[in-house]
């Protein structure tokens, strides 16, 4: 067959694929559910309103036709979303052409959104609850360019189909970029399912996986032999030489990927089988039992609601024992345990939720990408080719910095997408791709050399060059008074409580009697106290921040790139390579021009904008060096 | 420290930057007088607010219009060289960029009616990140800018 062509396609071209049934009958369920429970959740006053409104007698009616009303209600609605959708699907497809692939839809504007082969960046798709029920995802194509650049969705395509649509993808732009497009022969999935046919596939693939450069630094990361668990033989290469099995990945399972491997695994109704003859992963690793508990505890919307039931519980706390009278108190003993009760139901809601969106963690490289899969219940899977890689961030947040852990992600080109719900994908976008949400700082040499071996020959902290000595007496003054807002609120109030005390000492505030003067009096001292003690923490904080900041934070960088940190009681690391530099810039005020200082920035293109990474107080002369090493070689 | 890039603006520029910070004010100004009309009818108030405003007027005039325009000329250097593209700006806030023509996305020019009306055009230099704009230019020159930055990044190649 086509052995000799490594080019062999699972869609035929120029065929218009559709997307999967489900798409009919699923996602207008979703859109109603969705529907009614806005209305629900707008209508609550209505229905308490209406309940005591029964209660009272005041209406009444025959709940048969209530209900009978209601179920109508939806029906209708159901079925007009049903229609709808079902039009929409009608004129939903997908074409794989010679050199681009194209997505129709629109029920009255029909659109078709084309994107050539060789601008096809990365391909990541993720599904719901209840797509990953069906089996189903929703597959986004992210292609290179400005940031006016959109991501094509392909909704409700099954699991198996979306990896085949990924492989094809990246296989056409490989044949686009070798001029061998038109060579690319299809082989329907039915021969590939026949040994031969398998074989063929097979080849194709371990050919690809041989064109890949190996990545260097391997050796340590992963024990160069491995033993088949089919066939007991011993092998070094990725392939089993007896049976073909891959080579299996490395992964450190946790407590709840092991209790949910059959769920973490699971794909679904129309899922599929897993593409086989897939490129084998060179590194990858899952979150150990701590890792995944530290993310889940130190995550900020559970630690957020867990400030607020402490918050809440103080708080009532408070009320029953300044509670007066006899009903004060019996509201408050009674108001407490369902106060309390209720948020801390949140707060472990919110752990599960944050544990089980951080379930079957994995990232991995396989070839020239690297991967990161998560979530146990809604799944998503994001890739991206090493050459994309805008930066590595490191970064510890307060808690990570005194326990030594740290959050490690990859900065890359944000596409702002069309329908980007608010929810987690948006929040992930601002940090870049996270490729270890929780880990200890001694790894973390460890999984860039095995993920991204790329950036081997970095620059470490150990080279980095400190900021010189005023650096620190600007620090202090920056932090604790020029731009510290706890500062400035003390002055606000420092001005109101003055201008208060004026008037009343010249007698524009009268008062009933002694009492009431007694009071105002405690309350202005007292909350002068409060906000001055406050304050003053703050500032001491912030002054802690500047000296360790002045202290550690540093720069360097080498032939092709350039790592700049900055220390505090939160740290920021960014390893940037030259080559991803758009522009460098240096800036300088008076007093820095003063002291031959400079602020060095770097701007990359990571970000649905642009992000800058900056270093204050760096040596001019260091600096202008800096913009000389951005400039080009030859 | 480095030297300052060879090239100056088209001095023409100091010209359309008056008019243009002229037009700014003298709408800011009539907008803040307008919103502090209503004052005048407080009682013991007079035309005191007019006052003020027409004086805060005055200072912006002679600041943005006398003094920061030659300042800002004097500052405002670029150079365009083989491979990399040099910016200096900035009075008090002094800003150096290095963009190398690698990164260089589009180049363009453009041209406002205040720019046209003195034969003027402003070069745009897109990265995949930000612009950087070289205002005030003599129109033949911005194209020859443009043409020229356009071709370097087309042409620019690096061995890394």
């Amino acid at each position: 067959m086509n052995e000799a062509n490594p080019f062999i396609a699972t869609f035929e071209t120029g065929r218009h694929y559709k997307v999967h049934k489900s798409y009919i009958y699923v996602a207008p369920i979703v859109a109603v559910a969705a529907v009614v429970f806005v209305t629900l959740l707008n209508g609550i006053q209505g229905l308490v309103e209406l309940y005591f409104a029964l209660q009272r007698g005041d209406i009444s009616f025959n709940p048969f036709l209530v209900v009978g009303l209601i179920v109508l209600g939806l029906a209708v609605v159901t079925a007009a979303f049903t229609g709808m959708y079902a039009l929409a699907w009608r004129n939903m497809s997908y074409v794989f052409d010679e050199r681009e692939f194209s997505y129709y839809s629109g029920i009255i504007t029909k659109r078709r959104v084309h994107v050539p082969y060789a601008r096809v960046q990365s391909v990541n798709h993720r599904a719901s609850i209840i797509q990953r029920l069906f089996g189903v995802c929703t597959v986004s194509i992210d292609s290179a360019g400005g940031s006016s650049n959109k991501a094509v969705r392909v909704p409700y395509l099954q699991l198996e189909t979306a990896e085949r649509l990924r492989a094809e993808l990246f296989m056409r732009k490989a044949a686009v970029a070798a001029g061998l497009e038109s060579t690319v022969a299809y082989m329907p999935q039915a021969d590939i399912a026949t040994a031969e046919g398998m074989r063929a596939y097979e080849d194709r693939m371990r050919a690809e996986t041989d064109q890949a450069p190996v990545p260097p630094g391997q050796d340590g990361t992963m024990p160069t032999s491995w033993t088949c668990p089919q066939c007991g033989k011993s092998n070094a290469e990725n392939f089993c030489g007896d049976c073909g099995a891959p080579r299996p990945a490395r992964a450190t399972p946790n407590m709840l990927d092991t209790a949910a491997a059959p769920l973490g695994d699971w794909r679904g109704i129309y899922g599929g089988t897993a593409l086989f003859g897939e490129e084998p992963a060179s590194y990858e690793f899952g979150l150990s039992n701590n890792e995944l508990l530290l993310t889940t505890v130190s995550h900020d919307s559970p630690l957020t609601v867990a400030l607020i039931v402490c918050f809440t519980f103080v708080l009532t706390l408070a009320f029953v024992m300044l509670a007066q009278d006899e009903v004060a108190l019996a509201i408050a003993t009674f108001t407490l345990p369902i106060v309390v009760g209720s948020t801390l139901l949140t707060w472990v809601f919110g752990l599960f939720a944050v544990m089980f969106s951080y379930g079957n963690f994995r990232a991995r490289r396989r070839g020239s990408r690297i991967e990161v899969e998560r979530g146990l219940l809604a799944r998503s899977f994001s890739g991206i080719d090493i050459e994309r890689v805008q930066s590595i961030e490191i970064r510890q947040s307060f808690i990570r910095r005194i326990i030594g852990y740290c959050e490690l992600s990859l900065g890359r080109i944000d596409i702002a997408s069309e329908k980007n719900k608010g929810n987690n994908d948006a929040k992930m976008n601002g940090k870049g791709l996270v490729i270890h949400p929780f880990v200890k700082l001694d790894r973390v040499d460890e999984i860039i050399d095995g993920l991204a071996p790329e950036f081997a020959d970095r620059p470490r902290r150990v080279d980095c060059a400190p900021l010189p000595k005023p650096a620190l007496r600007r620090a202090v003054l920056r932090r604790c008074i020029w731009y510290n807002w706890a500062l400035w609120i003390v002055v606000a109030f420092g001005v109101c409580w003055a201008v208060i005390g004026t008037l009343v000492v010249s007698g524009g505030v009268h008062f009933a009697n002694a009492t009431a003067y007694a009071q105002y009096d405690r309350f202005m001292v007292g909350s002068l106290i409060v906000v001055i003690g406050v304050c003053a923490v703050i500032t001491v904080a912030r002054g802690v921040g500047a000296v360790l900041w002045a202290r550690y934070s540093g720069y360097a960088w080498n032939r092709r790139y350039l790592l700049i940190y900055n220390d505090g009681l939160s740290t920021g690391q960014s390893i940037i390579p030259r080559q991803k530099i758009q522009a460098g810039v240096m800036r300088s005020n008076p007093f820095q021009r003063r002291l031959s200082l400079a602020t060095l920035q770097a701007v990359t293109a990571a970000g649905t904008r642009a992000t800058t990474a900056r270093l204050v107080d760096v040596p001019a002369d260091t600096c202008s060096d800096y913009l000389d090493w951005v400039k080009p070689r030859r | 420290m480095k030297e300052m890039p060879a090239n100056q603006l088209d001095p023409r520029v100091k010209a359309v930057w008056r008019i243009n910070d002229a037009i700014w004010i003298t709408v800011i100004g009539i907008c803040v007088g307008l919103c502090a009309a209503p004052l005048m009818l407080l009682p013991n108030v007079g035309t005191w607010p007019l006052i003020v405003v027409a004086a805060c007027m005055v200072v912006a005039y002679v600041v943005w219009l006398a003094v920061l325009p030659p300042i800002r000329y004097m500052r405002w250097r670029y150079e365009v060289s083989e491979d990399y593209l040099d910016i200096a700006k900035g009075i008090i806030w002094r800003k150096r960029y290095t963009i190398p023509f690698i990164r260089v996305q589009n180049t363009d020019t453009r041209q406002g009616p205040i720019l046209r009306a003195f034969g003027l055009a402003s070069v745009t230099v897109a990265t995949a990140a930000k612009e950087h704009e070289i205002p005030g230019l003599q129109f033949d020159a911005a194209e020859q800018l443009r043409d020229r930055a356009a071709e370097l990044a087309r042409l620019a190649r690096e061995d890394v």
